[in-house]
């Protein structure tokens, strides 16, 4: 028992951490939407070159056969940062499942390993993920009703561009019933899938973990310099107790949130209901932390040039990603109906 | 990150689940607050703890522990919530005190005052609020003066709970009446039965005493009884805080066990619990299991050679906020039968949710109020400006 990160994991996330410094700043998405661009191959390519995109498929397809407990941190990460290319939906969600359900077909094992180095993206659209982002430029698109699996090209699957509250994430819709592949329902597909979907949930919820508290860190940055009545705003009881509130939400999102990854990693029976469990916290978090940041950026934060909208839109698409309140609240009821007598010794799930 | 008990851990678990299933009274104690005879059946569980060496598994043998980790101690503490044993009437000691002596103490100190921490032998109080000084704890104007080998203590302090019963407390007094605020501060010891100490019970918002007001009258006291140097008195009071919020008084198992009462009392009333409640039942089951994931976090951490910080702040917090929505979503499901004491024929589980909701009510009051937690989040954590 041991609730820390190796070395390893966390050299991966300081690596990263500052790559993203460097290529991934607001100044950096500014210009990007500035230039109505949503994607930048250039920064693709900088993630493709630490193998992020493959982190999940097994070395021998190609990847770098780590665990969701490494790629939690590296999608908590990339919200921090608001990174705008499908990192987390390729190689956190669609691609594990292609990897998962290609078997020995040569086709997709190659489409697997081109993917795992960065050459493209994949995209999952499932009922719980109706609208998935960069749909359009994905190399590959899988489509499943949680039983079956279809997928294909953009253009054979029918994906139709839809307009969204974030000016970085290109949403798209899917048209019912096309797909050129279909595969049998099977248990495996349906167990692969529900998976994908834990996967989707709970990398959603890293997303909003990091950025409940890139937006704490600004309301902060602005509550120490914006001054009024003679001094900053930050030394105000109704501003700081506010923020405080915040950091103690995040802080109790963290630990649900890895414990929830190293479930999934363990394929424990628990697994969901901690990742409903992280899900709902970190929503509520990044609620929380970005409508203050607003707030206590006064008109500041209701203005187009202050970067904190950017973190409440991206946490408005994220929110309403991989499932509903009462979906996740369902599936904390069903772990909490075999709450025992004291079911402290089931928190880390059923190992044996 | 290895989220899974090992061997020796989950033998341990076992070890502590079978002693106290042959161990844990049959019938509960009564209040150890409420009358001598309760308090005195809490003391001799704790020597019945302390004979199996399980008063305090985390100190050194030397002192009566077992020189256990502080994941063990999770277990342990999982183990004797679940076998419904007593509360610790010693817990100012054991989870205050004792860490802070293993701390700060000299040799002779810890000898002198831990292994009868441990067996319950002397059983301690705090006194550190005033009726001046309470979040505002660094106006205390009670003092000590030196007197040769002792020191001459007087003043007024108060809410010091279980001083009633107990033997001794651990109190804040200035020692340089010159020095201002948080300067010329120390940590004294003082028998609870001394001349010139006068012991006043107060009786609490359920009509129980468990708190008392303590007053000195040059109560006489050797110097041996000051912890650390004279005028480290603030520094030491606040490692003790530093317990006092963050870890160990407050152990997951705790609300665990809580929340579990709770969802078996919304299930036994079925259909005639509110819809609306429902929300609240699973609110009090993630609460529970986000607080004991975060102290297994902690506790990982200190294990590493960590030093337990801020999250002192955000874990008291987070557990008295918790404790006081998971009693306020019991009244709710109960509805009238909420407001029934234990004394009621209809009150349900003898109506341990009103008590639990009084008690709880007292959480973002006591070890340094909510609003005062904020503010060191606020300063210390997130670095905003003093006012
Ligand atoms: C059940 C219980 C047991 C206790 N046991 C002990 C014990 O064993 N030993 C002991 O020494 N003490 C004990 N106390 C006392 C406790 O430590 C104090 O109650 C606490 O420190 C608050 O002080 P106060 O009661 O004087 O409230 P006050 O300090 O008067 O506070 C009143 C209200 O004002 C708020 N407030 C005060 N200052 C600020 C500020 N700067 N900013 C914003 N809000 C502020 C507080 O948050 C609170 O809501 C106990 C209290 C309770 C309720």
């Amino acid at each position: 028992m041991d609730f820390r990160f190796t070395e390893e994991q966390e050299m991966i996330a300081e690596t990263l951490e500052s790559l993203l410094g460097d290529i991934c700043s607001t100044a950096h998405l500014r210009k990007m939407i500035d230039a109505g661009q949503t994607y930048e191959a250039s920064r693709w390519q900088a993630l493709a070159e630490l193998g992020l995109c493959g982190v999940l498929v097994p070395e021998d397809l190609g990847g770098l056969g780590l665990s969701e407990i490494e790629f939690v941190r590296i999608a908590e990460i990339c919200g921090a940062f608001l990174l705008p290319e499908p990192l987390v939906e390729s190689a956190g969600v669609a691609l594990p499942l292609l990897a998962q359900i290609c078997g020995t077909d040569t086709a997709l094992k190659d489409i697997v390993a081109q993917l795992a180095v960065g050459e493209g993206h994949a995209v999952l659209f499932h009922p719980a993920m109706p609208l998935a982002a960069h749909a359009d430029t994905a190399r590959f698109v899988l489509r499943s009703d949680g039983k079956r699996i279809k997928y294909g090209r953009p253009g054979e699957m029918g994906v139709q561009a839809q307009l969204a509250a974030d000016p970085l994430t290109p949403l798209f819709s899917i048209a019912v019933g096309e797909g050129c592949s279909d595969s049998l329902p099977s248990e495996q597909i349906e167990k692969a899938v529900a998976t994908a979907r834990d996967r989707g949930a709970l990398f959603a919820a890293a997303r909003m973990t990091g950025i409940a508290q890139s937006a704490l860190d600004q309301a902060v940055a602005y509550a120490r310099e914006r001054e009024q009545f003679g001094k900053p705003i930050g030394s105000y009881q109704a501003v700081k107790h506010r923020l405080a509130e915040v950091q103690v939400a995040i802080e109790f999102v963290r630990p649900v949130l890895y414990a929830a990854a190293a479930l999934v990693a363990r394929g424990d029976d628990l697994a969901r209901a901690h990742v409903a469990h992280a899900w709902l916290r970190a929503g509520e978090t990044v609620r929380l932390a970005t409508e203050r940041a607003v707030h206590v950026h006064g008109a500041m934060g209701y203005s187009w040039e202050a970067d904190i909208h950017l973190f409440l839109k991206r946490a408005l698409v994220l929110s309403r990603s991989w499932g509903s309140r009462d979906l996740h609240l369902e599936h904390v009821a069903m772990r909490t109906n075999r709450y025992g007598a004291l079911d402290a010794e089931r928190l880390f799930g059923d190992p044996r | 990150m290895d989220l899974i008990y090992t061997r020796e851990q989950e033998d341990f678990r076992m070890e502590v689940r079978q002693w106290m299933q042959e161990n844990v009274p049959a019938e509960a104690l009564s209040s150890f607050d409420a009358s001598r005879e309760g308090f005195e059946a809490h003391r001799s569980w704790e020597a019945r703890l302390n004979a199996g060496r399980w008063g305090m598994v985390t100190w050194p043998e030397a002192y009566g522990g077992r020189g256990l980790d502080l994941i063990r101690w999770l277990i342990f503490e999982e183990e004797y919530i679940r076998a419904g044993a007593p509360l610790r009437v010693n817990q100012n000691g054991i989870f205050l005190l004792g860490p802070t002596l293993m701390e700060y103490g000299s040799d002779a100190q810890k000898s002198r005052f831990l292994p009868t921490m441990a067996s319950g032998e002397e059983i301690w109080a705090q006194a550190w609020s005033e009726p001046q000084a309470g979040s505002d704890l660094a106006a205390v104007r009670s003092t000590a003066r030196r007197d040769g080998d002792d020191y001459l203590l007087k003043g007024h302090k108060i809410w010091s709970s279980r001083a009633v019963y107990a033997d001794w407390a651990f109190g804040l007094f200035r020692t340089e009446p010159d020095e201002k605020r948080h300067k010329g501060l120390s940590l004294i010891f003082f028998p609870l039965d001394a001349p010139g100490v006068t012991v006043q019970p107060i009786a609490q918002i359920d009509g129980e005493t468990g708190f008392a007001e303590i007053m000195l009258d040059d109560v006489r006291v050797p110097a041996f009884n000051r912890l650390g140097e004279e005028g480290q008195g603030w520094s030491i009071c606040m490692t003790t805080a530093g317990f006092e919020r963050g870890l160990m008084l407050r152990s997951p198992a705790r609300y665990q066990m809580a929340a579990a009462r709770l969802v078996a009392l919304w299930k036994r009333l079925g259909d005639d619990a509110p819809q609306s409640a429902q929300e609240g039942v699973l609110q009090a089951v993630m609460d529970a299991d986000a607080y004991a994931l975060a102290i297994y976090r902690t506790a990982s951490k200190l294990i590493a050679g960590g030093h337990i910080g801020a999250e002192a702040s955000t874990n008291k917090i987070f557990w008295s906020t918790m404790d006081m929505r998971l009693h306020r979503t019991a009244l709710d499901l109960l509805g009238p039968l909420g407001t029934l004491t234990e004394a009621a024929p209809a009150a349900e589980d003898g109506g341990a949710w009103l008590d639990g909701y009084y008690f709880a009510l007292s959480g973002p009051i006591y070890a340094g109020s909510n609003e005062i937690q904020k503010n060191i989040i606020a300063e210390r954590v997130l670095g905003l400006p003093r006012a």
